[in-house]
């Protein structure tokens, strides 16, 4: 068995602890305002349905670009280290100066998809507190594994150590898609599979929120989950080539990164008015 | 002479006094009708604006670009009469003889770029865009605010025309709205425009900003997809026929954005019982308020839909009220009780 694979089962256990199992991805919200039926769980499955498809499109037309966008600034300049092996006579100013710009690329894209999020507040505490939660899982947990002592590696845990450190000032908001991003580019994981990875999480994540809501039962869930599988695949052959565009105006003003649902964003920005809830976001 | 489409606005206060200039080439028209400045205590001279195409709507193939510049003591209200609407795509060559061959010359575009100064208020508050069957839509709007500048953003759409049985029909509706701040040029007031009208680019967005000072974006992308289930827009829109996108940022109108956050923390979402109708469940407007705290630009983000245009636009008025004091009763008639 390979180590990506390994990694990525990892990466896709439910037990990893980022935190994500407080977040609904406003499915709470969706319920309790009347836009996905309680009834689910009996005859009618259809707007539950709805909701998982359309939230998982607009992921792959929103977040998707941001990690997207990362994997390949960094893996453009990280990778030339893991390919020089760790034998490589490494000079340590080269590979600080790599770090440095990759850091600056992370911080710049964070802060873009941060402005992409400014108008919903719901969205982003969920994206903040689960790329904050990602970003110590590698920091105090792969960082300190024994394949981070490679050159690779330990220009990943210098970047991941300051991005923390930047968050911990205020000055980034280390948001889940682009922490995604980066940390798959430091356990060596491809983009293909990084996005495949994100797209399932997400939708594990809603279903995950869909049973504790008791909207659907496990084993339906288990059963609309191989469904899903479908749809995932077919968002993926559409999106997967999109990258967040943010170089010029025409880039600001384009359509790289979207969100395509205005309807849920509006309930999941409800979130906070529910009488009670579970979830965070 | 400015080039087909393409508009400027600019107003400002000097020695207690208006002053406004605007021009406008067809197909785009700009008239501004007198306001009474009646209300005494508003710390703004209200100036108004209506932006028209003639024809009422915007064919494909019309870039409509507008600069606007709202100097300090000014509120300046952008308008339209009537609803903007956007005609179905057509394979015909349109007038615009500046278009080339490009899959965007097949769309229209609408490209709004606003500056205010610092105690200055600018207030946009168009009529609903309504899109028609088959139509392409492209609306880009950038607000640069200087510190101290204030912003009423209203930007909504319907679901086409309804009484023709059309809803959620077009091809496509992409509307983006760039909040920055940090001017990056000492020029603020002039308004360059070589490159206007010039298919794919923006044209000139000039002192709106660098990449690196934008504090907000909001870019909704509505399209029809070949793929057909997924991506598909109009089932999660089935029971809503319009929908509203509302910023209420900066001091002079904190007041408005606490009107907003009073009801958020007032009004609790009452848990739907499942026995009822998916129908009832849209029955009034569905409305949710974020608060906005971007490296100093303060206010909400609202978004609210209804399966009624006009009951939306009832919402929107109650609780924009308070902007009566700040614009004046005759600016604010023209927009709420025409």
């Amino acid at each position: 068995m390979d180590r990506e694979t390994w990694l990525l089962w990892m990466l896709a256990d439910s037990q990893l602890p980022t935190g994500g199992f407080v977040a609904s991805a406003g499915l709470e919200a969706a319920v309790q305002g009347g836009l996905v039926r309680e009834s689910a769980a009996e005859d009618d499955i259809d707007s539950f349905v709805g909701f998982i498809s359309d939230s998982a499109h607009n992921q792959a037309r929103f977040a998707l670009p941001i990690c997207s966008r990362v994997h390949d600034l960094a893996a453009l300049h990280l990778m030339p280290l893991a390919e020089a092996g760790d034998g490589s006579s490494g000079n340590g100013g080269d590979d600080e100066a790599v770090a440095a710009k990759v850091l600056e690329d992370i911080v710049r894209i964070d802060g873009y998809h941060h402005t992409m999020l400014a108008s919903n507040q719901v969205a982003m505490r969920a994206s903040i507190a689960q790329g904050g939660g990602l970003l110590s899982v590698f920091n105090r947990g792969y960082a300190l594994s024994a394949f981070m002592g490679s050159r690779h590696g330990q220009a990943c845990v210098g970047i991941a150590r300051q991005l923390q450190r930047l968050a911990r000032l205020g000055e980034v908001r280390a948001h889940w898609a682009t922490v995604f991003g980066f940390v798959c580019v430091a356990l060596g994981i491809s983009c293909a599979h990084m996005q495949q990875l994100f797209m399932f999480q997400f939708v594990r994540q809603v279903f995950s929120a869909a049973i504790r809501l008791n909207l659907v039962g496990p084993l339906r869930a288990q059963m609309l989950s191989c469904d899903m599988q479908r749809l995932v695949s077919s968002l993926l052959e559409r999106h997967a080539h999109r990258r967040v565009e943010l170089d010029s105006i025409e880039d600001l003003f384009g359509e790289s990164a979207v969100y395509t649902e205005p309807v849920l964003e509006l309930y999941q920005g409800m979130h906070d008015r529910l009488y009670s809830r579970i979830f965070n976001s | 002479m400015p080039a087909p489409g393409e508009g400027s606005i600019s107003c400002q206060v000097i020695a207690g006094r208006l002053y406004q200039t605007h021009s406008s080439a067809y197909p785009l028209k700009i008239i501004s009708p007198q306001a009474h400045p009646d209300h005494p205590q508003s710390a703004f001279k209200p100036c108004i604006n209506y932006i028209l195409s003639y024809g009422g709507g915007i064919v494909h193939g019309d870039r409509i670009h507008i600069n606007a510049h709202a100097g300090k003591g000014c509120a300046l209200i952008m308008l339209t009469q009537g609803s903007t609407k956007a005609y179905r795509h057509r394979k015909r060559p349109p007038h615009n003889t500046q278009i080339v061959a490009n899959n965007m010359a097949d769309e229209s575009f609408q490209t709004l770029i606003i500056e205010i100064d610092s105690g200055a208020l600018v207030c946009l508050l168009p009529d609903p865009v309504t899109c028609f069957r088959d139509a392409r839509y492209n609306q880009r709007q950038a607000v640069q605010m200087q510190p101290g500048s204030s912003l009423v953003l209203l930007d909504w759409m319907t679901s086409g025309r309804m009484s023709r049985g059309e809803r959620w029909d077009f091809q496509k509706y992409f509307s983006v709205n760039l909040i920055t701040h940090h001017p990056t040029t000492s020029s603020p007031s002039s308004f360059p425009s070589d490159s206007v009208g010039s298919v794919g680019s923006v044209g000139s967005i000039g002192p709106v900003g660098s990449v690196g000072s934008v504090v907000l974006r909001d870019a909704l992308l509505l399209q029809k997809s070949n793929a057909g289930d997924s991506g598909g827009f109009s089932r999660r829109l089935e029971n809503v026929d319009a929908f509203a996108f509302i910023l209420v940022l900066g001091p002079a109108v904190t007041c408005v954005a606490e009107v907003f956050r009073e009801e958020h923390k007032r009004e609790r979402v009452r848990p739907f019982r499942s026995n009822g109708s998916f129908r009832a469940v849209m029955e009034s407007v569905k409305w949710s308020v974020s608060e906005v705290d971007q490296e100093g630009v303060l206010g909400v983000a609202v978004r609210a839909c209804s399966p009624s245009t006009e009951e939306l636009k009832a919402w929107i008025k109650r609780r924009l009220e308070l902007l009566q004091n700040i614009i004046g009763q005759s600016a604010w008639s023209m927009y709420f009780n025409a």
